[in-house]
Parts: structure tokens; C-alpha cells; sequence
């Protein structure tokens, strides 16, 4: 029987201690091992933000101990008023110690954020972070203790048990339970007005998971099969956060479960809506953490929405947060957050350069105003770093393998093709022009941070070649025509498709036209929405298609999703192995089976979601990574670019550097936002 | 008259139930709908691509499973019997509570540029058409012209940097963050009062340029008529003759254009309110466009085609009531 208790006192212990020692020195154990060194491991550059997961834990590793707690003057305001419960109430007994990152803070002030109006207000998640059941650690690998203080995988990987913290409750003042887990998988999985078709991932085996409540701070997730990447949901920004955000107490008076049929389709009639099933989703409308639009909702985390204005949204703190500093301070350290709507992006580079923000994320500060962020760093205040985003690629590039089209289809099947493509590809003056060259020109694979990384998997055919292009080209019977200016198919036609580029053209689409104009490729580019990119996918029209590579370049996520890797998905962003993704989702009944290499990395991957020898699970991805740099599904561009954060001065314990990737559980959440603070005058 | 009243009140419902429609279907034409558009920006924000399972289920919470027709009649119907508008899938409000939050200032603003506007700009026209070719005239010319070809955004831009610059304003709002959320006070009010030259400025030059030029042109075309010349021989005192006649017909175009102020002074200056960041509707109905919001987006164009409609009607009325030509016809037909 192998226990993976991770959070055991060890794991507080070492987390003291640069995260490869730790290890290091597990490994040497064996045992528990297993699970930290299939992670992603950074190097110590990477602020490690400390915890304790229990207030003994703290006095254990330095001898204090917490034995009162404080509040921020608002609340101890209100508590005398007789509005709130005192502090040790609305605490839990043992709530979570939070070390912070350059001192103690003080509280009070309100942060200022920006956002383009978009309709969704994730930004503000780098200042309030999110409550995952784990939270990745600031090493952002590895798992460490939240809402859950420790979980269980079973020897058969069909059982992982979960333990909650005790006392932590809503922002309402409501004790947060197993209940509340227990109503979202009985009353919102498994009620099939709510969720018809509940997602794939719930159903390993292709049964519907079980869930087992066995008291107020135990559950249990239970597969027909071993399903060991279970693990990987609890510090997962989605799935970790999902069963966790529904609180009983509230949402149970929209639901006929629990006021029966009448009286919820009445409420929902009044509210507006048709049936209860758009009222509820009204109420609980967030697919992951980022939109949350109902200021009523109880959250767990340390701020809660307020107010919600047209131009302006106000976050304010949770009353009930159940984290503390070493002194015993109840977090969070600010009193709110106001996020303004900004819709011009010049004005908004203004607003930066002038100081206003507290915080403003990438992608409203382009690495293209990073020299103007830098010049204005002294008269407005702020500093301005770059934070890596942990992308493989910033752009990809993919041939559709399985077109239905004679000429083409031979072509495009042959990966000799891609290599031509990616080798004529010049990635220095891509990383130039568009990234200010701060990014690194690189094949697509997972970051080099990770376990399942080999530098030559980031170098295959990554450097320029023309000559050896035109040479595979020739090979491959594309023909010069008379003026040696395109290149002609076998059928005496010019060579020319069409690159989709999803929403909009960028100039690193129209670079690598240019480019690939040398070696006598014609390719044009259209722009789609998303549905008809999906659609276009779908119905196998897709010729080429240069698009985002989206965050999965990490160990975990890899794990989790390997996407671009394999043909699992007949999706917009995923279109080279289209048909052969179609054979595979409907287990060999539609599309078109694919070659032998591409069904033995989906048994590798198969594989390796099952296995719990780590060894042999870096093995078979290693595998399925040298398969991608040998045959190039994706061709790869310039990835690890850095993304610009500028923060005010006054703003305290922000990490200096981080990493720019939403999946670690919001970009700062494993500096555990609550401890930021802003220097009182 | 009555009759007339009428008439038009039935055109008026026919071509609101023309704008409903075409409201609704041509915001639809754009392939994709909210959910897809909210799917992107995850996708960009995160990475993180949905199951389809997650997508359906997103699409029937928000009611975009049905097909148009359905929902089209759906909406129209709650407007129509109970004045329910429809709520903003975005903002995840009623359409008219964001319309009630937005509607008075941007009124507020409009008229308040409209009568600066209108204040400069029919003096100035009437001085440069009885002192043409002046040094004052050209001066108010070169100026006008000016102002009409700066770009307002441009205009805006320049002028927001020169207050953040010199006057410590900060870039773009009508209120100061401490402000935006908090209910009316004198501290708003002053507060409002210090942002409000900048916007008022960047949307007035514009307006006031074009009216110079209108007010001039058409003063010139009566002044050379045979009626002002008889009644200067007739000794008609200039000051009296100047204002009672050939002034009133020289304002006959901008009544007649007084209907299409009405949406204007509710929509705003669209392009400029989003360089200053004003919290007026223009930028509101830009973005509900964008993200395909459909309710609130269709009621706002529904709501600002009503105003054309009546804008039109009243400035009709006007017409009638201001130029005894027009009731003259009238009655003769």
C-alpha cells in the first residue's frame, strides 16, 4: 500500500528548504517520492512563499507559537458594533499560517486594477488569487495544503480521499462542510436538468465517479477504474475549485430539491428568467473561478465582490477568511480591490506609465510598451519586471494531416512536409519583431523546467535552413514553376492554402508567410471566429492553422492534457490530426485510423495516466515528446516570453518574479495574495 | 394637425417594429454568440480549453440553444407586455438598469455640450455672415475648420495628457476612484465639475465647428435675397430686420436636424467617450456589440432607434410650428 500524504510534517519542513533538496532527500526514502519528482522542478529564483498548514506546525519548525488573533481596524469596528462575530469566532481553531513574503503587513487601503471590458474580470484574481482544494506551491510545482488539509490516493488509484480544513466559513458566516460538496455532486452533477451531459473528465471508465461523504470534513472521489490524475485536480484552477464554490445554505433556495418545483420555477419567473435551471445558472455563473458576477454568492476567498457598477467593480475583504499571518493576524492585509473599466489600450498604457494601477497584468501591458513602462518607472512610481509565461510556444503552427483532399492529403500527411515548413522559419527575427527578443526561439515541447524535458525536443528543426527546406521540398515532387517563384503541387497547380488564425491576423502570422514565401509557399490568412474555427475543425476544411499553444507546457498540465501532443480532441486549436481525433472519441467508429507512431502515443499517454511508477511514466512521455520532435504534429515558433508586470511601489510582498500561467492557480495564487499590502501613510 | 399627429404615431410604431427586428437579427449576424466569445477569452486568459459537455451546458443556461426566431419573439414579447428589456448576459443585470445607470449622464453631458455649442457657434455664424470676408471671419473660419478636421480622439488624447501633464487630472473618468461608487455629494459634484472642461471641449469642437459653417452659409443665402433688400430700403431698423427674418429661416436646419440630436444626446460621442473613459452608453453599446451581449445590445439599439423616431416627429412638429411655409403646404395637401 502506497500512502501519498503529502502534506505530512516532513513536506512543512522541507518546504524551509530549496524544493530539488527536498527532493533529493526523498527520493533516497522512496516511498512518497514518487509524486515530487514527476513535477516540474524551477530552480530557487522562484519565490517560495512560506505556510504552515497547522499553527503546530509553526511552532514546531521555529518555536513561536500564535496563541491570540488580531483584525483589521473595519471589522474590529464592526465587531464592536455588535455586526460581526469576533475574530476567534469567524476563524477557524487552527486556521492556515501564512509566512509573509518581505514583512508583516498593515491593513487597510483599497487596491486599483484596470481591465478593457471584456466581461470578464480575471485580472483581479492577481490581487485575490483563488481557493483551489490544494494550492501549487511557490516552487509552482508542487501541491501543498488550502481548503484541504491532506488527501489519500488509494493503492488501486480508484479512491482519493479528502480532508477539509475544520471551522472555515463562508463570507456569510456560515460553516463550510462536506455538505456543501455533497449539494453540488447530488444536486448539480447528478441532476440531469442541470448537467444533461456531465464533462468527460468526470467519468473515467466511462462511468460517472461515485463520491463518498463520510463525515463534515471527509469525502471521498470513487472511479470504476484507477484513475490516478485525480491527484492533479485539487490544485487545478477549474477542477479543484468547482465542487468547493456551490455553498448549500444559499443556492439551495433557487433549487426545486429543497423548495420543490412550484416554488423555484415561481422565483425564476419573477427573477425573469424561463425555467429554474436559467435562474440557478444565473446564480452560480461561473464555469471556473474567473467570472463571478453575483454579489450575493458566499466565497471562500479572501475578498468577495461588492459592488458591481458598469464602470467600476469593488472587491472587499471576506470577514471570515481562515488564513492568518505568524502573528496571528487575520489576512487579508487590504481592505478591497476597485477595478475600472479602461477600454482604449492606449489610455490604459497611459494610466500605467502615470502611476494609477496598483497592478496591471500582461496582457493590458504588451511587451511591446515594455521600454515605455521602463522609462516612466521613476515619475509614476512603479516598477516594472518580467514575469515568464510558461508556454512551450507563444504561436503554433499545424498542418492538417487527415485533409480530405487528394492532392494535398499525401503532402500534408508526411511530416518531411512540416519540417520543411519549420525550418525555413526565421525564429530570431520573429523573437525580434514581436517579442523585443526577449523570448527564446524554440521547437514546441513542455518548458525546460520540466522532468519530461530534452534540450534536443526544444532544438529539433528549430534553426533556420532554407537550403535543406528546398531540398525536402524537391524530395516531396513540389516542383519550382517557370520563374522559380512558387512551387507548383503534382497535379501542375501553384501551391497554395489557407492558414486559419483564429479571431485575428497577428503580424507573427504574417512574419512566417513572408518566410515561407522564400521557399515558394503560397499561404493566405483568414481570420474566424471561434465557433466557426470549431466548426471549420470539425468538418475537416481546416488547411493550416497558426494559433495560441495555450498554457500546457508544465509538467502537470501535460499530464492532465496533453493537447498538440496527440489527436484526442477535434477541436479548433488542435485541427492536425483531425479525423484521426474523430476515430479516437468515437472509439474507432468514425474519421479515419491513424498511423501506427500516432495510436502508440495515445497508448503511451493512456499509459501513463494509469501508471503509478513514476519512472516508467516519465518514460513513456519522454516518448511521446520525441515522437512530437521527430514528426513536428506542431511547429513551434518562440516560446518562454516573458510578459511585463508593473506594480506600484507602494504595493508590498509582491513577488519580484513569478510565473505569468493561470494554471498554477491564478498567476500570484501560490504567493498567496492575501499577504500583498499596500504601505500605509 | 391632430390628423397629422396621428399619422405619424402609426409610422412611428411600424418603424419601431422595423428596428426591433432588424435590432435583433443584424446583432446576431456575426457568426458566434456570447458563450463563444466568453469560451475565447478564457481560453486566452487561461489556456484552459472547455469539454463540449461544458459548452452545451453554458449555451442552454444562457437560453442560446433555441434558434433566433424563438427568442426573437421572446424578447419582443416581455418588452412589449411586461417592459422587460432583457438582462445583459455580461454584466449579469437587467438591460434597463445599466440604461437608468448611464442614460442621465450621458444626457447630462450631451446637452450641456449641445448648448455650448449652440451658444458659440449661432453668434459666431451670424457675425461672420454680416462681417464676411472680416479678419474676424477668417479667424472664426481657419479655427472651425480646424476643429472639424482634428480627429476628436486625437484631440482627446493630446488634452488628457496636457491635464495629467500640467493639472495633476487624472487620465480619463468623470469621477475620481473615490467617487465612482459613492452616492451624490457636493464632493461628486465638484469632483465631476473639475473633469467635465476636457470631455465638453474634445466633443463641442467638432459640433461647433460644423454649426459655424451652417449657420454661416445658409445667413449668407438669405441676406442676398430680395426681401432683405426691400425691407432695408423700407428703412427696417438692421438690428431688427437682421433677427426677424433672414436669422429664423437661417435656423430652419438645425431644427429640422433637432430629431437626430435626440439619439446623439443619449448615445454620446462613442469614440471619444471611450479615449476619456466616460461612463456614458456609447462605449457600453460598443462592448455589448462585441461580446455579442444580445439583450442588452438589441434593447439599446431599440432604445436609441425609439428616439430617432421621436426625435424626428417632434423636430416635424417644430418645423410646422417655426416656418409658416411648411404649414402652408400642409394645409393645402
Amino acid at each position: 500500500m502506497r500512502l501519498h500524504r503529502l502534506f505530512a510534517v516532513p513536506l512543512v519542513a522541507a518546504l524551509l528548504v530549496p524544493a530539488l533538496a527536498f527532493a533529493g532527500s526523498e527520493a533516497e526514502e522512496g516511498g512518497d517520492a514518487a509524486a515530487a519528482m514527476e513535477r516540474t522542478s524551477f530552480d530557487h529564483e522562484w519565490n517560495d512563499i512560506r505556510f504552515y498548514n497547522h499553527i503546530a506546525d509553526y511552532t514546531a519548525a521555529t518555536g513561536n507559537t500564535i496563541t491570540s488573533f488580531s483584525e483589521a481596524p473595519m471589522l474590529a469596528e464592526m465587531v464592536a458594533a455588535g455586526d460581526l462575530p469576533p475574530v476567534e469566532d469567524r476563524l477557524p481553531a487552527d486556521p492556515y499560517v501564512v509566512v509573509p513574503y518581505q514583512e508583516i503587513g498593515q491593513y487597510g487601503g483599497y487596491a486599483f486594477m484596470g481591465r478593457d471590458g471584456t466581461g470578464h474580470w480575471g485580472e483581479a484574481h492577481l490581487l485575490i488569487g483563488i481557493e483551489q482544494l490544494n494550492r501549487i506551491a511557490g516552487d509552482l510545482s508542487t501541491q501543498s495544503p488550502n481548503v484541504a488539509t491532506s488527501y489519500e490516493l488509494s493503492a488501486d488509484a480508484k479512491v482519493l480521499t479528502v480532508t477539509l480544513r475544520e471551522g472555515i466559513n463562508w463570507s456569510t458566516g456560515e460553516p463550510f462542510t462536506t455538505e456543501d460538496i455533497k449539494f453540488w455532486y447530488e444536486d448539480i452533477i447528478l441532476n440531469e436538468e442541470l448537467t444533461p451531459n456531465p464533462a468527460k473528465f468526470l467519468q473515467p471508465g466511462g462511468e460517472l465517479m461515485k463520491m463518498n461523504f463520510l463525515d463534515d470534513q471527509t469525502f471521498q472521489f470513487s472511479f470504476a477504474v484507477a484513475n490516478p490524475v485525480a491527484v492533479e485536480w485539487l490544485p487545478h484552477p477549474n477542477r479543484g475549485v468547482t465542487p468547493i464554490k456551490q455553498a448549500k445554505h444559499y443556492f439551495s433556495q433557487f433549487h426545486p430539491t429543497y423548495v420543490g418545483a412550484d416554488k423555484a420555477e415561481a422565483l425564476a419567473k419573477e427573477a425573469g428568467f424561463e425555467n429554474w435551471v436559467q435562474h440557478f445558472g444565473d446564480k452560480n455563473n461561473s464555469w471556473s473561478e474567473l467570472p463571478k458576477f453575483n454579489t450575493d454568492r458566499p466565497m471562500l476567498t479572501a475578498y468577495r465582490l461588492a459592488e458591481l457598477g458598469t464602470d467600476l467593480a469593488r472587491w472587499e475583504r471576506n470577514p471570515y477568511y481562515w488564513k492568518i499571518d505568524v502573528e496571528g493576524n487575520q489576512l487579508p492585509y487590504m481592505d478591497g480591490i476597485n477595478v475600472e473599466l479602461v477600454q482604449d489600450l492606449q489610455v490604459f498604457a497611459g494610466k500605467i506609465i502615470a502611476g494609477e494601477f496598483t497592478v496591471s497584468i500582461g496582457w493590458y501591458a504588451p511587451l511591446s510598451d515594455y521600454p515605455l513602462m521602463k522609462q516612466n518607472e521613476e515619475s509614476g512610481d512603479y516598477t516594472v519586471e518580467l514575469w515568464p509565461s510558461l508556454e512551450g510556444s507563444a504561436t503554433l503552427f499545424q498542418v492538417n494531416r487527415t485533409i480530405d483532399d487528394p492532392v494535398l492529403a499525401p503532402i500534408f500527411a508526411d511530416s518531411r512536409f512540416s519540417h520543411a515548413l519549420s525550418l525555413s522559419l526565421d525564429r530570431d527575427e520573429i523573437n525580434e519583431v514581436v517579442f523585443q527578443g526577449l523570448g527564446t526561439p524554440r521547437q514546441h515541447t513542455l518548458i525546460k523546467e520540466s522532468i519530461y524535458f530534452e534540450p534536443h525536443f526544444a532544438e529539433a528543426y528549430a534553426v533556420r535552413d532554407v537550403e535543406r527546406a528546398n531540398q525536402i521540398l524537391d524530395e516531396l515532387g513540389l516542383t519550382w514553376d517557370a520563374n522559380r517563384e512558387w512551387r507548383l503541387l503534382p497535379d501542375g497547380n501553384r501551391f497554395s492554402v489557407v492558414m486559419d488564425t483564429g479571431a485575428a491576423v497577428l503580424p507573427i502570422h504574417e512574419l512566417a508567410v513572408e518566410q515561407w514565401k522564400e521557399i515558394g509557399m503560397e499561404v493566405t490568412m483568414k481570420s474566424f471566429s471561434y465557433q466557426q474555427s470549431e466548426e471549420r475543425s470539425k468538418t475537416n476544411q481546416m488547411q493550416m492553422y497558426g494559433g495560441s499553444a495555450g498554457f500546457n507546457a508544465r509538467s502537470e498540465a501535460f499530464v492532465a492534457s496533453p493537447l498538440f501532443f496527440l489527436p484526442q480532441r477535434q477541436g479548433w486549436e488542435n485541427p492536425w490530426g483531425n479525423q484521426w481525433a474523430l476515430w479516437y472519441v468515437t472509439g474507432g467508429e468514425g474519421g479515419i485510423e491513424p498511423p501506427d507512431e500516432v495510436k502508440r502515443n495515445i497508448e503511451r499517454w493512456e499509459q501513463m495516466t494509469a501508471t503509478m511508477d513514476v519512472d516508467e511514466k516519465v518514460r513513456l512521455g519522454k516518448e511521446i515528446l520525441a515522437s512530437q520532435a521527430d514528426n513536428l504534429w506542431v511547429i513551434g515558433t518562440v516560446g518562454e516570453v516573458p510578459l511585463p508586470m508593473p506594480r506600484s511601489n507602494k504595493l508590498r510582498n509582491f513577488p519580484e518574479r513569478g510565473g505569468h500561467d493561470w494554471s498554477i492557480g491564478s498567476w500570484t495564487g501560490p504567493q498567496h495574495p492575501s499577504q500583498f499590502y499596500l504601505v500605509q501613510e | 394637425m391632430g390628423q397629422l399627429i396621428l399619422r405619424r404615431t402609426l409610422y412611428m410604431i411600424v418603424s419601431l417594429w422595423a428596428i426591433s427586428i432588424v435590432a435583433f437579427v443584424v446583432i446576431q449576424l456575426p457568426p458566434g454568440d456570447f458563450v463563444d466569445t466568453m469560451i475565447l477569452r478564457i481560453v486566452q486568459e487561461t489556456g484552459e480549453h472547455m469539454e463540449e459537455e461544458e459548452v452545451a451546458n453554458l449555451k442552454r443556461l444562457y437560453g442560446l440553444d433555441k434558434p433566433m426566431v424563438p427568442r426573437y419573439f421572446s424578447w419582443i414579447g416581455k418588452i412589449v407586455l411586461r417592459g422587460d428589456f432583457g438582462r445583459s448576459f455580461a454584466f449579469n443585470k437587467p438591460t434597463a438598469e445599466l440604461l437608468a445607470e448611464r442614460v442621465p449622464l450621458t444626457m447630462f453631458i450631451s446637452f450641456l455640450t449641445l448648448l455650448i455649442t449652440y451658444v458659440i457657434a449661432v453668434p459666431i455664424g451670424i457675425y461672420s455672415a454680416t462681417h464676411q470676408y472680416s479678419w474676424a471671419d477668417h479667424l472664426f473660419s481657419g479655427v472651425g475648420f480646424m476643429g472639424l478636421a482634428t480627429p476628436n480622439f486625437a484631440l482627446a488624447l493630446v488634452l488628457m495628457w496636457l491635464g495629467f501633464r500640467y493639472f495633476d487630472i487624472s487620465i480619463g473618468g468623470l469621477f475620481s476612484t473615490e467617487y465612482r461608487l459613492a452616492p451624490w455629494s457636493w464632493g461628486k459634484l465638484w469632483d465631476g465639475m473639475k473633469h467635465l472642461p476636457v470631455p465638453l471641449l474634445v466633443i463641442g469642437t467638432a459640433g461647433t465647428a460644423g454649426l459655424i459653417r451652417v449657420m454661416r452659409g445658409t445667413l449668407l443665402d438669405e441676406l442676398g435675397k430680395q426681401y432683405v433688400i426691400t425691407a432695408r430700403a423700407k428703412g427696417v431698423d438692421e438690428r431688427r430686420l437682421l433677427f426677424r427674418y433672414p436669422v429664423r429661416i437661417a435656423i430652419n436646419p438645425l431644427i429640422s436636424t433637432v430629431g437626430w440630436l435626440l439619439p446623439a444626446i443619449v448615445s454620446g460621442e462613442a469614440i471619444t467617450a471611450i479615449v476619456l473613459n466616460l461612463p456614458t452608453t456609447g462605449p457600453m453599446l460598443l462592448q455589448a456589440l462585441l461580446f455579442q451581449d444580445t439583450f442588452l445590445a438589441g434593447s439599446t439599439v431599440l432604445f436609441l432607434g425609439g428616439l430617432t423616431v421621436f426625435g424626428t416627429f417632434l423636430s416635424d412638429l417644430a418645423l410646422v410650428w417655426v416656418d409658416p411655409r411648411i404649414r402652408f403646404e400642409r394645409a393645402q395637401a
